[in-house]
């Protein structure tokens, strides 16, 4: 209906840069970041019109392409993250070679950590959520929200490499 | 104290969400304490590194897939996994090309349907804006709705029975009609870059007018010899010469959808999502002014409120009124003078259309509404909307009455103002109301979706 169109393309247009850059953080494949980024719109459009009017229409966007990306990781493979327990970071291989810059380093260490971990982090430290809004995002509680962050912090700080 | 907890404090530290007691703690131990120090400086260093990543953007490929999956009705892929995420995009890929081929096809076989031509171009006169011309009145009056629905179609309904007489397929999905003066042409515009002409007597479609890009409102000159088109697509106004079947365009910005113009043609309205009202001179081809309502209390931007004004103007043209009823306001705007002022009236929910009397008397509004909701649960809903008409004296724009029954969307008025005729968007029904009174004069199934109405007398 025109009203959920216009309210679609409010949003998109609103919306677009922040999500994109969510999700290819999360992904870090820019080839499959765009595919990503539709299939989460799609799914915001389907929903839309059951979307509550006074629900924040940013966290839902985020929580949208943070499922939908965890969908593309696999359910057996994200079932397996929870599973096992969680790798020891400095037991991880570099993924090429030593980073010369800053933003290559954190490019690299961003795929060694868990999806959940990895999302909880940028959408505090990038994205600036609070803990409250983190909790609507991700289904957890305000003491799960701070655990997962410190989980996530302390991944991190164990799996970035500098460069040089 | 473990260094496990002193861990946690550090982390909620580095977020400003330590109590008064956790961080005098914290703050003494760390004066003591070299490895939660070294902590506090890597988790501090790694928000610094996030932040200052770049930022790269979606190509305007992406934009362009998004929106072409939209059109064709697609939803997300189902991804599992990379492998089977590739294999979709492949697959959906090789369906697109089918279906576009077959709709091609389809098209080009149909012989209701004229073919689409291409957009058409600048237009270097302006449209012929004559005085009003009255308007004879043959046959049964009827009632038009459209149905929003991507299998799109107008139900025509006798207006004295109400009984449902025909109804018209149509290839894309409708949004919006209104009625050619004489009365003989219906045209209709919606998810489509042409505009359905519909004969209103035998009720047929009979022709296509290209218009370039999908069609929020239509809106016909009081002369007859102009249709105004809103695009909020492309934040523009369409004025085709019916004549000539060429259109002119006006870019307004925002994203244009509800449309109405004074009685002498001279002023065109556009109300757009993003709460701005535009003044359009159509004779000079050029917007006269922009109008931004900011409501008193406006929620936080990111609340998603729908805010696009529902417009209509009084029947001497010295008023506009545009009713944001999500936030309990109407505007009214003097056409000339380009004064506004602002007026408190009962909060309602997302204003969907609105008429005059035409004795000036009376402001009608049609809202949907989602206050009912029990308490949050998450950012989605089940509830089915709520919704109304709202009655307001126009000259005071004090509540005279409402009507909370059920989520009315379309409206119009018959041409001595005595009925209205209302579509419920959820309950595919439309309503005959008295319109003093507001007593049911009758009620038909118009099927799914009935939107936009327009009655003919």
């Amino acid at each position: 209906m025109t009203d959920i169109d216009e309210l679609f393309e409010t949003l998109y247009r609103r919306h677009k840069a922040t999500i994109y850059n969510f999700i290819h953080d999360l992904t870090g494949k820019p080839e499959e970041a765009e595919a990503l980024m539709r299939d989460a719109f799609l799914r915001a459009y389907h929903e839309l019109p059951r979307l509550r009017p006074d629900a924040n229409a940013g966290l839902w966007l985020y929580s949208l392409a943070y499922r939908t990306c965890r969908e593309a990781a696999g359910q057996l493979q994200l079932f397996a993250e929870r599973l096992r327990p969680l790798p020891r970071p400095d037991s991880l291989g570099g993924a090429g070679g030593a980073p010369v810059d800053d933003t290559e380093a954190v490019r690299q260490a961003l795929p060694r950590m868990p999806l959940d971990l990895r999302a909880c982090l940028l959408l505090r430290e990038r994205e600036g959520l609070s803990y409250e809004e983190l909790g609507d995002v991700l289904g957890l509680s305000w003491e799960g929200v701070k655990l997962r962050l410190l989980r996530a912090r302390e991944f991190f700080t164990n799996t970035y490499r500098p460069p040089g | 104290m473990s260094h496990r907890r002193f861990a946690e404090l550090v982390s909620l530290y580095c977020d400003s969400r330590l109590t008064g007691p956790q961080d005098a703690l914290l703050t003494h131990h760390l004066a003591q304490c070299a490895q939660c120090k070294s902590r506090l400086t890597a988790y501090r260093e790694t928000g610094r590194l996030l932040r200052h990543m770049p930022r790269p953007a979606p190509t305007p490929a992406a934009e362009g897939a998004l929106f072409q999956a939209l059109r064709e009705g697609r939803g997300p892929r189902q991804t599992a996994g990379r492998a089977g995420h590739q294999w979709t995009v492949a697959l959906v890929s090789v369906a697109s090309l089918a279906l576009v081929l077959l709709f091609g096809l389809a098209l080009v076989q149909s012989p209701a349907l004229p073919q689409e031509t291409p957009a058409p171009g600048p237009f270097v006169r302006a449209p012929n804006l004559l005085p009003p011309t009255p308007v004879p009145i043959t046959g049964r009056p009827q009632l038009y709705a459209v149905n929003n629905t991507d299998i799109g179609s107008i139900t025509v309904v006798d207006a004295e029975t109400y009984t449902v007489v025909k109804t018209v397929e149509l290839a894309f999905r409708p949004w919006t009609l209104a009625l050619s003066r004489p009365l003989k042409r219906l045209f209709v515009g919606g998810q489509s870059t042409s505009i359905a002409v519909v004969d209103t007597e035998a009720n047929e479609l009979v022709d296509s007018l290209p218009i370039g890009s999908p069609v929020g409102r239509l809106l016909v000159h009081p002369n007859g010899k102009v249709l105004y088109a809103s695009h909020p697509s492309d934040g523009s106004i369409s004025l085709v010469d019916l004549a000539r079947r060429k259109a002119s365009t006006v870019r307004v910005g925002g994203q244009p959808t509800a449309l109405t113009a004074t009685p002498d043609g001279r002023w065109l309205f556009a109300a757009s999502s993003d709460g701005q009202v535009f003044q359009i001179e159509p004779s000079a081809l050029r917007k006269h002014k922009a109008f931004t309502l900011r409501p008193g209390g406006l929620p936080a931007e990111e609340r998603l409120t729908y805010d696009r004004p529902a417009l209509a103007v009084a029947p001497d043209g010295r008023l506009v009124y545009a009713a944001l009823l999500a936030y309990g306001e109407v505007w009214t705007i003097n056409p000339d003078t380009g004064e506004t002022q602002r007026f408190r009236v009962p909060a309602k929910g997302w204003p969907r259309n609105a008429a005059v009397s035409p004795d000036g008397r009376r402001l009608y509004l049609t809202y949907t509404s989602y206050d009912r909701l029990p308490v949050r649960s998450g950012f989605m809903t089940d509830e089915p909307p709520s919704g109304g008409l709202l009655v307001l004296d126009a000259a005071t724009l004090q509540e005279i009455s409402h009507n909370d029954t059920t989520p009315f969307f379309g409206l119009a008025l018959r041409q001595d103002g005595q009925v209205l005729y209302l579509t419920n968007l959820f309950h595919q029904t439309l309503y005959a109301l008295e319109s003093q009174s507001q007593q049911l004069l009758g009620a038909v199934d118009v099927g799914e979706r009935p939107a936009d109405i327009a009655f003919k007398p």
